[in-house]
This record gives structure tokens, sequence and C-alpha cells, in this order.
């Protein structure tokens, strides 16, 4: 029981503080005249790619710039040519941000050498300022967590997501995009949303994901779906799942599930993960996919804001056999209160399922992400 | 899975070529065939319409192996049309998220189906003319709905042919792609670029298909060698990162085995703990002339020494690499410098040598002897929520579809 309760114990002091010390910090100057910038590139190794990736729309929608990438760390380091990087911009326009929690990946520091030789600036985003990336990018942020409290990769992640919406949110300013009322706003809307989390549903998430890591207990492959920011989140729980329990999982979304994963063999066998935002657009798709992978009778936990309701099946008219298919597992998540939001809460079950799952069959006791 | 035999070398490999084995082999003389079907109808395509003249972004969306297509297209917009702004997106992603600019009017979108009929590819493209983007359907189905809503026609033309799991149809639609850039990249520069893009891929091509029976015996000596594997991994940076995707795909369908694919970084940080190592065989891609060789070695070596089994497929030897470990290696011709942008119309095809045996070596018949559309057939059945340009409604699930 210990070893479950500190699957999560670090993160509720940590979660709702860090949209309050990130938003607005003064070590944001340190990126001077962020309102030139029309560019940006964020990345990273890993879990830091994921959060790069979970946040892309929210950073566009916050800094008002379209042309902004999330590339895999090795795609940007031998495969983004000077034009794909610099698109039609002077290079000083282009701002390469890297997250990188110890600052020591070797990946990290080819990143920020590419963009300074490329003329582009380059910020580092870390736990470790005097690190070896800290000394070599231009601008660094220092996300100031304790390093040595449980579930700090977790921890870790949420802090990432919410530097680089603060980010955005600098450099959305500095060019007239947004106002303070609004960074403002957004800044509270994020520490409400986190504290909701942590305050009401993370005690009952964490109960709910020890009983399914029971249900899964002997598993050994697990899928992760999510559509648009959600499948950055199935990215970064497929790397939790991995990494704690030395499972087998992939994640996709719905569309690319029912043309490929859906043929695998014995998807009994599978345990299945769903991320859907309940505002989202591809919500009808994600349920037919649903609907899909629970005929196959894979073990299935959704985990949403939607309610229960929204998963029912209402399709029996152009597919009998849905009558039949069980309802799905609901892990009940609060409503972002934007969209681009939700991926600061619902990456968090998957998570912890991860921890249980590997704790229940004698593994991860080791933060490895 | 069949009972072993003793000795590995009892098996005969002729016993294990099924018609998939034979529709790679067919890409030989598909190769030329289609370039050339695909040259006739993309250069009358683009001299008759404007467009492709004066757009400056070029969005690329399809589902399944097509929106794997989109992605291994981006090297050769990018070295025609550097000017172009070019995009791969999913379908579904299209179709549900994407932002669109006010650049509709200056923008052309492909959508890639080989038959034209999948509804997700028809979602997008309707999204996309309702942002007055210019539509365009990449198929071979002339008369599918995806060719019917679109306002132009790229028609591959593709030869008659089995077609199942997809293999000659991916090459058909890469080709066809490329030759699109090139040849709208003739129309802006007034410059034949067909004639070289042609040699180009002949000369590979022979380079290719001159090592086909080597390759085909070593990815059956591995399929043989792996048949007691759980679990299978491609690992691959860059643009051949898309060609494992494929693999991946091809994998699933045909042995339905669990396949990932991830690039060497991610390999060394996340997938190295999946465990135990041994259960795993994995499937490396790597271009001699990249700039990811030092650390892709890195990652394979580190493979070895956990102990897991690898089959390297590249166009130099593992020790030319840095690579120190114990592999499995499989050669293949690939193209450099300029023309690298060419890695993408045959990389994938050792890879899918090798998912085809495994299917047959382990007895499993590939889709798992059918798609049962009446359990799961949300790629064909899923309606349409986007309404058409005309505000008509139809199309809101598969016209073949019968329940």
């Amino acid at each position: 029981m210990m070893r479950q309760e500190k699957a999560w114990e670090g993160l509720p002091a940590l979660a709702h503080r860090l949209p309050g010390r990130y938003f607005g910090s003064g070590q944001w100057n340190g990126l001077e005249n962020a309102g030139e910038i029309q560019r940006v590139i964020l990345t990273g190794a890993a879990q830091a790619h994921s959060a790069a990736g979970a946040i892309l729309p929210g950073f566009k929608a916050l800094s008002g710039l379209e042309k902004c990438n999330a590339p895999d760390i090795m795609d940007f380091c031998h495969f983004y040519s000077p034009q794909r990087v610099r698109k039609g911009l002077r290079p000083e326009q282009v701002l390469v941000a890297v997250l990188s929690f110890d600052g020591e990946e070797d990946r990290a520091r080819d990143t920020l050498r590419r963009g300074a030789e490329l003329g582009c600036r380059t910020l580092l985003i870390t736990n470790r300022p005097d690190s070896p990336c800290g000394r070599l990018a231009q601008a660094v942020f220092s996300l100031d967590l304790p390093g040595d409290q449980p579930g700090t990769e977790t921890g870790a992640y949420i802090a990432g997501l919410t530097a680089l919406a603060a980010l955005a949110a600098h450099i959305g300013l500095g060019r007239g995009h947004i106002t303070g009322d609004r960074a403002e706003e957004v800044k509270n809307a994020l520490e409400g949303c986190l504290r909701d989390f942590m305050d009401n549903y993370l005690v009952q998430t964490d109960r709910f994901m020890a009983q399914q890591a029971e249900r899964m207990k002997d598993l050994t492959k697990f899928e992760v779906v999510g559509d648009w920011n959600e499948g950055y989140s199935a990215q970064f729980v497929e790397q939790q799942l991995i990494c704690r329990g030395g499972v087998f999982c992939d994640h996709t979304n719905s569309e690319e599930f029912a043309h490929i994963g859906y043929f695998i063999r014995s998807p009994q066998n599978w345990g299945m993960l769903f991320l859907v935002n309940a505002g989202d657009p591809s919500l009808s798709r994600m349920r037919d996919t649903l609907w899909g992978c629970l005929a196959q009778g894979r073990p299935t936990v959704v985990v949403s804001d939607a309610p229960a309701s929204a998963f029912e099946n209402d399709k029996k008219e152009w597919d009998p056999l849905r009558s039949s298919i069980p309802r799905p597992v609901i892990c009940p998540i609060p409503t972002p209160p934007e969209g681009w939001m939700s991926p600061f809460v619902d990456a968090i079950p998957g998570a912890l399922l991860a921890r249980h799952h590997a704790a229940l069959n004698g593994k991860g006791g080791e933060d490895r992400v | 899975m069949f009972e072993r035999l003793n000795d590995e070398s009892y098996y005969r490999r002729f016993y294990f070529q099924d018609s998939f084995f034979a529709q790679c082999m067919d890409v030989d003389g598909l190769t030329l065939e289609q370039f050339d079907r695909s040259a006739e109808n993309a250069r009358r395509l683009v001299a008759e319409n404007p467009i492709f003249k004066t757009a400056g972004h070029v969005i690329s969306a399809g589902c399944g192996d097509s929106n794997l297509v989109s992605f291994a297209l981006k090297g050769a917009f990018e070295y025609y049309l550097p000017g172009v702004e070019y995009e791969a997106v999913e379908a579904a992603e299209l179709a549900r998220h994407y932002a669109f600019g006010p650049d509709g009017e200056e923008t052309i979108g492909l959508f890639v189906s080989f038959s034209g009929q999948v509804l997700r590819t028809i979602e997008a493209l309707r999204q996309c003319a309702n942002h007055g983007v210019t539509t365009v359907a990449v198929t071979d189905g002339a008369n599918s709905d995806t060719a019917k809503e679109a306002d132009l026609l790229y028609h591959t033309n593709t030869p008659k042919g089995d077609n199942n799991a997809g293999l000659r149809t991916y090459y058909s639609n890469v080709i066809s792609g490329i030759i699109l850039a090139a040849a709208m990249a003739e129309v802006r520069t007034g410059e034949a670029l067909l004639p070289r893009l042609r040699e180009q891929v002949a000369a590979l091509h022979d380079r290719f298909f001159g090592e086909i029976e080597t390759i085909s015996d070593i990815c059956f000596r591995t399929a043989i060698h792996w048949m007691d594997r759980k679990v299978l991994e491609v690992v691959a940076d860059g643009p051949l990162f898309w060609a494992g995707k494929f693999v991946q795909a091809k994998v699933v369908e045909l042995s339905g085995d669990p396949c990932s694919v991830v690039d060497s970084e991610t390999y060394q940080a996340v997938n190295r703990h999946m465990a135990p190592a041994g259960d795993v065989g994995t499937l490396v891609l790597l271009n001699s002339a990249d700039g990811n060789v030092s650390q892709m070695a890195a990652a394979v070596n580190a493979m070895a020494e956990q102990g897991r089994e690898v089959l390297l497929f590249s166009d130099a030897a593992p020790g030319a690499l840095g690579v120190t470990g114990e592999v499995r290696y499989c050669h293949m011709a690939l193209p450099g410098g300029e023309w690298a942008f060419l890695a993408p119309i045959y990389a994938y095809l050792p890879g899918a040598i090798f998912a085809g045996f495994r299917h047959t070596t382990i007895g499993e018949p590939m889709f798992r002897g059918g798609m049962d559309k009446l359990i799961f057939s949300a790629a064909y059945f899923s309606p349409i929520t986007v309404p058409r340009k005309d505000g008509k409604a139809g199309g809101e699930i598969a016209p073949n579809f019968v329940v």
C-alpha cells in the first residue's frame, strides 16, 4: 500500500503552484525581444517530446504563431533542413526551445548546438540550469522543482507543459497577440484545473487505477488511443507503461487503430486505454473505435470528462452486434476550462495505471524517464 | 504455430512464399510501368490547372498506409518545391482538428486513397473544400467517391494485380506523389525534371532488385530463427521512420504480432526497457548517408548488449556503420545525396518481405483470416460528420457496405 500511495503523493503539492510560478516569471526576460519571434520549434527526448506535442495547439493559440512544430529530437537534429527550420524567416525570428529535465541528454545538446549553428535563438527549459545544456543555451528557464519527490516524472511532465504554456503566453504578450488579462485568465484557469484534479479526483483515480491494474495484472501488451493533443498524452502514458513495467506498449489514434491496430492477434490479451476529450470534434469517431475495440473483447479503460452516457451504444440500427458489446469502464476526469488544457490532467490516470501495474508485477521502483 | 523442425536449414523458402511475397516481387516490374503511367497523368494535370503553378501550400492526407504515403513524400516536395509549404496531416486530424489558415485559395489538398472509398479521407476532403482548398483525389479509383467529390483527379492508373494488404498500392501512391512534386516543379521552372527523375528511379531499381534474392533469403532465415519471438520492433529515424511505420502495419495485418516503431533516441530512453529482451526481434533501418549513423549504431550496440536480436537493413555493412554488436545484416540499396528523397520507394520492402515470411512461418492467416465488418468496421463505417460544400447530404456510410 505504501508503494501505491507513493505513486501520486508528490503531485498535489506540486501541480497547482506551477502556473503561478511560471506565468509572468522574470526568468522569461532572458528571452529578449520575444515579440519578434515568428516561429518556435519545440522538442525534447522521451517524455519531453510528449509534452512538446501535447502543448502544441495551446502554444499556437496563446502565442498566435501558426508556424510552430514539435518534431522528435532525432528528426530535428539530423533531418530538418535549414529551409525547413527557417520557413522563409530570418534565423533570429526562429526560437528552438528544448525541454530537458536534467539538461544532460546528448541529443538535447545537439539540438541546442544545431539551433545556434543555424543562427536561431535557443532556449532551454530545465530543472538544472547549471547543466551542460544550460551552458549551451542562449536563455534558460529553471523549473525549480524538488528533484527527490516521488512521482517527479509525472510532476516534471506537468511542469514542462506549464512552462511551455507560460512561454507561449510570454511570446503572445510580446507580440500583442494576447493581453495581460488574457494571460492572467489562462494562468488562473490552469491553476484551477490542476487544483480541481488534485483535490477532487486524484485519490479516487488512484484507487480506480489500482483496481484496473489488478484486472490487467497478467497482461503484457497495451495500447493507448488518443486523438490530436491527446495523442501525445497517449505517448506519455505509453512511455510510463514501458519504463515502469517493461511491458509492450504502443500508442495510436482512433482512425489508425481502425486501419491497423484492429488486426492484432489475440485482442482479448491487450490492455487498452482511451483518452477522450468530451469537447473534442473527434468524439464520435472515438466512440465508434471504442465500441469496435470492446466488441473484440479487449480489456478497456476510457479516461474522459464525458459522462458515461456519452459512451452508450446508440448505433444498433446499423450494427446489430453492438447490442451485445460490453459497456466501457470509465475513469472520470474534470472538463478542462479550455480544450487545449486537457493534457494537463488526462495523462495522469494512465501514469498511475503504469505504476500500479508495475508494482503488482514486482517492478517499477525506479524513475526511468 | 507449426511444430519446429530440429534444424533451421531444413526449412525451404519456397513453401513459405505466398501471394503477399508475390506482390512484393511484383514491385520489380511495376516500378517503371507505374512511373510512366503516373508521369503521363501528372503532366497533363499540372498543365491544365494553373493552381499547380501558383500554390504556396500543399496538404497531403490519407488513412492507414495512405497516411504514411503523405509522410513519405516530405523529402520529394522539399527537394522539388522548396518554396512551398508541404504538410502531411492524418485525414482524421485534418477533418476534425486542423486549424485552417487564410490561404485556402493558394492551397492544394492531396487526398491519397487507392480505392477512393475511405470515409475519413472523404471527410478531410470536404473539410478542405469548405475552406477554399483545391482538392485533388490521388487514387486508382477514377469513379470512386473521393474522385467524384474532389475538384481534380490524379489518376494513378495502376496496372491490375493482387493488392491484398496494400503493398503494390503503397509503391504506386509513393511514386505517384514524387512524380507530382516533380511535375509541379517542371511547370514552375520550365525544366524537364521528370526524365532525370526516371533515370534515378531506374538506377535505384536496378541496384535494389539486383539483390532481391539475397534480401528475400535473409528475411526468410530471420523469420525462421525468430519463430518464437513474442514482440517485434522497428527502429528508424527521419524518413526511414515512415518506412518503419509501413513495415509495422504489414506485421500487424499479416501476422498480428505486437509491433512498435520508434526512433533511435526513444529506443535508448524508453523502449529498451521492454522485457525480456530476448522476446523481441528488432528490425533496424539505416541509411549510411544520413546524419544519424553514430546514434543508431549506439542504439544497435545497446540492443545487442541487452540480448535483443537485430536484423539490420542498410546500404553499408555493420562494421562500416560503427555497429560492433552481433547482428543479422541485410544489404539494401538506398539513395544518397540529392536523391535521398527516393529512399521511401523501396526502403519498406525488405521489412515487408520479412513481415510476409513472419505470417507464413508462424502459420497465422493474414488479417486473422478475414475482416469481420460486423464486429469492427470503423474505418469504413463510422459516419462522415462534415457536410459537403454544396450543403447536400450523402456519403455518411460507405456505399458499398452491406450489413
